[in-house]
């Protein structure tokens, strides 16, 4: 499973520019499911076909897209101005190495050196305006004989790497390790029919949902999340919102969305019953796709289940494998309980 | 070690903490032996190389680099597992949010340093100072375990090997002054093809990031008469002036400033200018703010010159510089070490 999340997660894939990703889902998802295409949006949507008819229809979505940079201008001594896809930080850039546009360019976010600043400045975050990614091109000209120009843009580059007792830490833990238990849920003997999606988009106002929900027209739609978890010990206990090894996280309400209350309780009872940990996302912050395909068409009973992850937008997501599997339980008892729910 | 910029990677991949080189230093002692006549190492961890032995009435030159590299330093490992810090070494507080580090404890423990999400964070709070301890170092791992491999002391430093950018220009972390290093082991290595008059030693000196003390006693110990400090110093870019700094690729920048030796600055610039090297003079007043402030003092005095390296990101997990500023500091040196 591992293998399978650090295989997405090094592809690179800018909200609206998911190309590799989408291929490499693609190819995938068309060996595992009935049925796999792409539609306008960018999305891959995906059926699997049960043992049996699903009473309702139920959709499983991940979303393909990460938070990135995009090349706003080029300085005519080479250094890019860019802008982010998605909500970054701005103090988690500087120093941060990029693979800038199609050709994978390695770069690094630069910043006016710490020793240069006036005393007030030096611990303070940088303003966007002053950084700037850096290929190794000293002008305007040679970025553009890259290949480099506005508009293309750029993804963390940190590498895979396991830590302490379980951790592992990637860029684009968000939401890939979501997609790659889609397709994960996807090798297995389902007892129902499920459709699948991994949208574009998710991080540019949710757009790739609305158009997979309007093609499929779930009853029924699980987001498979990463969601953030802010148990480190600076945090004050109310304001971790989940923590690590606890299990899949179930949300009731988030910046977004007011969960559909019968599937959240659904959801914490088949994992009670089937001794799966889980937790209650604690602290109403953040939003997913599920904001979305709530609302598109009639209407859809949402439910979200997440895999609790620190340090979201960042180069170095970190995630549990604990974590990753005991969703991975969860979800496929969900699949087996959902399809049976009646007049949804 | 052979070409530069393998000399380069395989110094920047050495992790060598401020204040906590020894063990590094002694492996990287061995490494080094081809290159030099003698190589040892004094009671701060300095490694003083002899390159050349000198004859009767000949001058005894020093190329001096500072060896260590910017660290923070574990306070305590909390009741929660996570490891606490703090930075008495210039470290960059604005770059370490969510870089991959590592500890150098009982063995080397790899850790990812905390951030806050966009999602947790108040607006107020990008006008608010960062401070240390907002700040965690994640280890992965129990309180009691971490508690085995990590204990107060101990440094962390970003984790991670350079890699190259397109036009020759290198990044990673501890390129300063691992940069300045690979200049005084070139220098010395284009030297030996050629005839010199002078003594010659190299000096990789520790505890630069807490104000220059390496230097001081090394310095004491090799007796130059003449020096020549090697570091990094401000690169080009958008928002750092053109008179604050100097361009990658531009060459290296000889400094000039009170404490620096005038005769010894313009000889520097001789000879870029008979190597056909462009050159980028570096004015400052105060200290430089680099270890030719402790060699000029040491003993009854030295004579010192100071030549850099422009380098982007100082202080970060990604500094930046240009092999060809290192090469050419290099034929620099050399040829000012020809003409002694």
């Amino acid at each position: 499973m591992l293998t399978a999340i650090r295989t997405l997660a090094m592809l690179p894939g800018v909200s609206g520019h998911e190309d590799a990703v989408r291929a490499e889902i693609l190819a995938r998802a068309g060996a595992l499911a009935d049925r796999a295409y792409t539609d306008a949006c960018g999305n891959v949507l995906a059926f699997k076909k049960g043992r049996k008819r699903a009473e309702s229809r139920v959709l499983l979505a991940a979303h393909m897209d990460e938070v990135g940079f995009v090349v706003s201008h080029v300085e005519e001594n080479g250094f890019l101005r860019f802008l982010t896809a998605g909500g970054i930080e701005t103090y988690v850039l500087p120093g941060a190495r990029v693979l800038v546009g199609d050709a994978r360019l390695p770069g690094v976010i630069c910043a006016r050196p710490v020793h240069l600043l006036p005393k007030d400045e030096k611990r303070l975050p940088p303003k966007l305006s002053e950084l700037f990614i850096y290929i190794g091109a000293d002008s305007a000209e040679k970025v553009r004989k890259a290949g480099i120009g506005p508009g293309d843009d750029a993804v963390f580059d940190g590498g895979f790497s396991t830590f302490g007792d379980g951790f592992f830490t990637s860029k684009a833990l968000d939401d890939r390790a979501g997609c790659a238990l889609l397709l994960e849920l996807m090798k297995a003997d389902l007892e129902y029919d499920i459709y699948f999606a991994f949208h574009a988009l998710e991080e540019e106002g949710l757009r790739g949902a609305y158009g997979a929900a309007f093609a499929i027209k779930p009853d029924i739609a699980v987001v498979v999340e990463a969601t953030t978890a802010a148990d480190i010990s600076v945090v004050t206990p109310e304001k971790r919102a989940c923590a690590l090894r606890r299990g899949p996280v179930l949300s009731f309400l988030d910046g977004r969305t007011l969960y559909d209350r019968a599937l959240y309780e659904r959801a914490a009872r088949i994992a009670d019953e089937n001794g799966i940990p889980w937790q209650p996302k604690t602290l109403v912050a953040g939003g997913n796709d599920a904001g979305a395909l709530q609302t598109v068409g009639e209407g859809a009973r949402v439910l979200a289940v997440s895999l609790p992850c620190r340090y979201l937008h960042t180069a170095s997501c970190v995630m549990h494998e604990s974590d990753v599997a005991n969703t991975a339980r969860l979800l496929r008892l969900i699949c087996d309980d959902f399809g049976g729910i009646k007049n949804a | 070690m052979d070409n530069l910029v393998d000399i380069v990677q395989n110094l920047s991949k050495i992790y060598i903490p401020c204040g906590a080189e020894r063990g590094s230093c002694d492996a990287l002692c061995k490494r080094l032996q081809p290159l030099f006549e003698k190589v040892e190492t004094d009671a701060l961890g300095n490694i003083l190389c002899l390159a050349r032995k000198g004859k009767a009435g000949e001058k005894r030159l020093m190329l001096e680099a500072h060896i260590d590299e910017v660290a923070l330093v574990v306070s305590e490992v909390d009741d929660e597992g996570f490891v606490r810090v703090t930075s008495p070494y210039g470290m960059d507080i604005r770059s370490v949010a969510s870089k991959v580090m590592t500890v150098h404890g009982r063995r080397p423990v790899l850790g990812v340093m905390s951030s806050v999400p966009p999602h947790l964070k108040s607006a107020a709070k990008d006008s608010e100072p960062l401070e240390w301890d907002g700040f965690v170092l994640d280890v992965g791992l129990d309180a009691q375990k971490a508690r085995t491999l990590i204990c107060p002391g101990d440094r962390v430093t970003f984790s991670g090997e350079p890699a190259l950018l397109m036009d020759g220009r290198i990044t990673g972390r501890a390129l300063d002054n691992r940069a300045g290093a690979a200049v005084v082991l070139r220098a010395v290595q284009l030297l030996k093809r050629r005839p010199i008059a002078c003594e010659l030693w190299a000096l990789l000196s520790v505890q630069e990031e807490a104000s220059t003390k390496g230097a001081l006693t090394g310095a004491y110990a090799i007796n130059p008469d003449i020096a020549v400090v090697v570091d990094v110093s401000f690169g080009r870019m958008p928002g750092v002036e053109t008179h604050e700094a100097a361009a990658l690729s531009g060459g290296p920048m000889p400094g000039m400033a009170p404490i620096l030796d005038r005769e010894l600055s313009k000889r520097l610039c001789r000879a870029a200018e008979e190597c056909g090297v462009s050159f980028q003079p570096e004015v400052m007043t105060g200290s430089t703010g680099t270890n030719a402030a402790a060699v000029q003092r040491a003993r009854s005095g030295v004579r010192t010159a100071l030549l850099s390296v422009p380098l982007l990101n100082m202080h970060t997990s990604g500094e930046v510089a240009a092999l060809s500023d290192i090469e050419d500091a290099a034929r620099v040196i050399a040829r000012f070490a020809e003409t002694l």
